[in-house]
């Protein structure tokens, strides 16, 4: 099972299903895949990023910056998007802005992208066939509890720390406080004053969607990101 | 308060992984605990056969639960690794506050030996005091309460900022000068604020609080861990307390704007006790009892007193006073002379008398060197 001290949720490689940590224990939680759409040719391995859709109840319905995502989002319904993969506010704001206001159309598929080869009950039971790494011994976990989180962190311009599926770092309760953020974000750019900002946002529907994307340092306004989406084709900086 | 409840196998059930769903065995044990095993400590630790008061003492073993191995435990970990079979245990939780504790690396003959340094070493120190043996030294451990805050959101309004502006005078001469505007601004704020306040009276101690950054190691704050002759503080104010201070500050200002507006919010929080260290080093000079602070972690002087030395003019505050003197008489003479100037210079000569005055009081020789750790708090 993927996912960090920092991990808000859990993805399961093998099987793709996706955990939330709940009082409880853990507790599984839907999630979808994003399908390629881009019509470019695609360089490098392609990841998936965790990203929130949001669909509020209610929301201003006097602001121009709403009504603009809505109508780019007509016929369906307007998302706020919001990366889960980074804490990292310039890689939040940017995708999480350009996603919500292109209003891309998803082909889903459900449950997490699964890994091939990433069976641990075949490891359990085969365990010299295992494609699994063997358990850490205990200098690696000594060395693994040493290390500080700001070791294991790099910036924006350093290539992703993980491999195929991103770590879940946002949970559902934080997505809806960093869609506000990114819905500021879309009204800084257009209205130059946050005062007049009016948006209610009223949680409504959440949706954990792993979009796909190759990571190059063109895309800088993107944070390095491209989407393999229709929508995002020709975007290069 | 709630307290993390349990550990839970981090492993996928719908693939074949062991996942353990129950509680893991040592979990809510209370009392005595057998050797060899980590033990997590939420809340305070409780007197041996206590039964914890409810929502209040929860003890958490944190023996892995597949195979009762020992976890390998620190602060802001939520996954832990077992070293003997390798499972990852998440550690779940839903408030609360947890303890930790900064490990003691300085022994007490350290501690000793560090204070006799500091006694022979610093300067302005009574010459009788710098022989007097130091043999006392008992170890506290000091509670800092720490709130961590996620906070994300914008701040806007307007910044006074100096911009050149190209001036032009009536002869055609061109110049740059300074002038202050008023410019609106926008800043978006993604980022972790941490909070820390002493839960106890340091200065009683008289000590100051230790220097650190929050992101050092740390171990459970376990019967085993600490020192059984260490004093451990009881911790002031409450958890409800700290957090609401705690969230007060992380929502503040970060961009320095004259009239901020803020849309900010917390995204997460997390409060924690963290217990410091200290040797408390006693001696007695002159009949008068003095205290020298080592830091048990990292073996600095932490603060110290001691006896100044016997009230004697060193060559640097007998040139300070006597130039204040002469201060003093050239502007009396001065006042003597010029009609017009003698209220002001008069009073220009009572100042710098005073200032002679405070000089040779405040000087070393007027009684205790205090020394306290830079850039503490």
């Amino acid at each position: 099972m993927a996912g960090g001290d920092e991990a808000a949720m859990f993805v399961c490689h093998g099987c793709g299903q996706v955990h939330e940590v709940e009082e409880s224990g853990l507790s599984p939680f839907a999630a979808s895949t994003v399908a390629v759409t881009t019509e470019l040719a695609v360089s490098g391995p392609v990841r998936y990023l965790a990203v929130w859709r949001l669909l509020p109840n209610a929301a201003a319905g006097d602001d121009p910056v709403w009504e603009r995502i809505r109508r780019a989002a007509a016929p369906g319904p307007a998302y706020l998007y919001v990366p889960a993969f980074s804490m990292a506010r310039p890689v939040v704001q940017r995708i999480g802005v350009r996603l919500t206001e292109i209003q891309p159309v998803l082909q889903l598929a459900s449950g997490a992208p699964a890994v091939a080869g990433r069976w641990p009950a075949l490891a359990e039971a085969m365990p010299e066939v295992s494609p699994f790494p063997a358990a850490p011994s205990v200098s690696a976990a000594a060395a693994q509890l040493a290390s500080p989180p700001a070791a294991r962190s790099g910036s924006l311009a350093d290539p992703p720390g993980f491999e195929a599926v991103s770590p879940i770092l946002i949970g559902r309760r934080e997505a809806w406080g960093l869609a506000y953020f990114v819905y500021l974000a879309i009204e800084a750019r257009e209205a130059h004053d946050l005062h007049s900002a009016d948006l209610r946002l009223e949680p409504g529907e959440e949706e954990l969607l792993f979009f796909p994307a190759v990571w190059d340092p063109r895309y800088i306004h993107d944070s390095n990101w491209r989407l393999l989406l229709r929508e995002f084709d020709g975007l290069v900086a | 308060m709630t307290l993390p409840d349990y550990a839970d196998l981090a492993v996928c059930p719908f693939c074949g992984s062991n996942l353990s769903r129950g509680q893991p065995r040592g979990v809510d044990e209370w009392g005595p605990l057998p050797s060899g095993r980590a033990v997590l400590v939420d809340g305070p630790p409780a007197p041996s056969g206590s039964q914890p008061p409810a929502e209040e003492q929860v003890l958490h073993s944190l023996s892995c639960p597949q195979c009762a191995g020992p976890l390998s435990v620190r602060a802001g970990r939520r996954i832990l690794l077992c070293a003997h079979c390798g499972v990852r245990v998440l550690v779940t939780g839903g408030g609360g506050f947890s303890r930790w504790l900064f490990p003691q690396k300085i022994g007490r003959d350290q501690a000793l030996a560090t204070a006799g340094k500091w006694l022979r070493d610093y300067p302005g120190i009574s010459g009788r005091a710098r022989e007097v043996p130091v043999t006392r030294a008992r170890l506290v451990h000091v509670p800092i309460w720490e709130h961590k805050a996620l906070v994300a959101g914008w701040e806007f309004g307007t910044k006074l900022r100096t911009r050149y502006h190209l001036v032009t005078d009536g002869e055609g001469n061109e110049r740059l000068d300074l002038a202050l505007s008023k410019e609106p601004f926008e800043e978006p704020h993604l980022l972790e604020r941490r909070f820390f306040q002493a839960a106890c009276d340091i200065d009683a101690l008289e000590a100051t609080r230790p220097r650190f950054s929050g992101r050092e190691l740390l171990l459970p704050m376990v019967a085993g861990e600490v020192e059984p002759s260490s004093t451990v503080m009881e911790p002031r104010g409450t958890a409800a307390e700290i957090a609401e201070r705690g969230r007060k500050l992380a929502l503040q200002s970060a961009s320095g704007a004259a009239d901020p507006h803020g849309r900010m919010l917390i995204l997460r929080e997390s409060l924690t006790l963290l217990y410091y260290p200290l040797w408390l080093v006693d001696y007695q000079a002159g009949g008068r009892p003095y205290r020298i602070v080592v830091d048990a972690r990292d073996g600095s002087v932490n603060s110290a007193s001691a006896p100044a030395r016997e009230g004697r003019l060193t060559p640097s505050l007998g040139l300070r006073i006597a130039a204040l003197v002469a201060a003093a008489v050239f502007a009396l003479w001065l006042g003597s002379v010029v009609d017009a100037a003698r209220v002001p210079t008069v009073f220009v000569a009572v100042i710098v008398c005073v200032t002679a005055i405070l000089l040779v009081l405040r000087s070393p020789g007027g009684g205790k060197v205090e020394y306290h750790e830079p850039f503490s708090s």
